[in-house]
This record gives C-alpha cells, structure tokens and sequence, in this order.
C-alpha cells in the first residue's frame, strides 16, 4: 500500500499535472503530456499497443484536487 | 452480474500525508483500439466527464451533440457537449450519459447519472481497502 501511494506521488513529481499511458504489465510509464492529446500524440508515435496501457490523469504534485461538476 | 471491485489507490500530499484517491480503471473502444483509463471514481459530479480530445478518438461527432456548460468550486464554468459513452467493465457493458469538456486537461470523471443509484451502489470499503460496485437487483 505504501509503495502504491509513493508511486503515484513519483507520478506526480515527475509527470504532473498531465496525463500519462503506462504498462499494465511493468507499470513503466511509456508516453506522457502536459494534456491528454498530447499524451496521445506521443503515444502514436511511438507505435505504443493501446490495448497494453493503463491511460491516467496525473495531478500536480502538492496540490489539492478540487473538481468542478461534470 | 458480477460484483466489479478496485484495490484502493492512494497519494500523498505534503503538510497532509498519505491520500485515498478514488481511481478505478475502465476500458473504452478508441480509434487505436480498446484502452483502459483511469476515471476518478466522483460522487460530486453529475455526469461522467471526460476531456475534448477524446471525443475524436471515441468517435463522436461533437457537431451534432447538444451543448451546455458546466459549473464548478468557484463558479467556474466551461462549456461541454452531452453524449453518450460505452463504459467497459471487466463482465459488464453500459451504456452512460456523459459529457465532454471544451479542454483536454479535464481528468477522467465517473459521474452519479445513469450509474449509482440506477445500476450500481458505489461501496467506499474501507475495511477490504476496495471500492465495489454492487449491482442493484
């Protein structure tokens, strides 16, 4: 459980705020963008198997989430 | 119909500490083919949202969806178009209303219409560290 939350946080640190495609398989994180049609976008060019990836909204690190009414 | 349930997944925020994050993964039929998504799992919003792009990759002709706006904490607002969206689940297919923002920043939101209260009880267990979606019979 610890190692879950220290990876989103590194998620984060790293990648936020943004949107990022990573391995189901190994969790590595194998595209990413400041939005999501970026993220896609560099997905598509590097050939990733969509049908492999986890897609995910990545927060920015240190701030609190507060989201509007969909 | 089975009982889909998500390990819970947390963060952390500095000065707070560790964070629950209600997140559970949900699969959509895309151009490029059936992908999983991350959707925040959001009992505040009334419908299922998800970001401006996706609306091409999903297939969706914005053009001839109705539009309307929606408001958020602090009375911002931001226009969005109604649709309709195939959620994918492990043993389950549904079909939602949602709604698709004019900007693709917009986090993938899985909202109370057409879900809990009609098809499924959304259970936060805190004791199995799970979030299950308990069918209504």
């Amino acid at each position: 459980m610890k190692k879950q939350g220290q990876k989103f946080v590194s998620l984060m640190k790293r990648y936020g705020p943004g949107f990022v495609a990573f391995s189901e398989a190994s969790g590595r994180v194998l595209a990413h963008g400041r939005d999501i049609k970026k993220m896609w976008e560099d997905a598509e060019k590097k050939r990733i198997d969509f049908s492999k990836v986890v897609i995910s909204h990545v927060p920015k690190y240190g701030s609190l989430s507060l989201y509007w009414r969909g | 119909m089975d009982k889909p349930s998500f390990p819970f997944q947390y963060s952390a925020i500095p000065y707070i500490g560790r964070i629950f994050i209600p997140i559970i993964p949900i699969r959509l039929k895309t151009v490029n083919g059936v992908a999983k998504f991350n959707f925040l799992v959001d009992t505040g919003a009334d419908l299922t949202t998800l970001p401006h792009f996706m609306a091409s990759r999903l297939g969706i002709d914005l053009s001839k969806k109705k539009q309307s706006v929606a408001e958020g904490l602090g009375g911002f607002r931001v226009k969005t178009w109604l649709v309709k969206v195939d959620l994918i689940f492990p043993d389950d297919k549904l079909t939602v209303r949602a709604s698709i923002t004019d900007e693709n920043s917009t986090p993938f939101l899985l909202g109370r219409v057409d879900l809990l209260d009609v098809i499924y009880s959304w259970n936060f267990d805190a004791e199995l560290k799970k979030i299950m979606f308990e069918p209504i019979l």
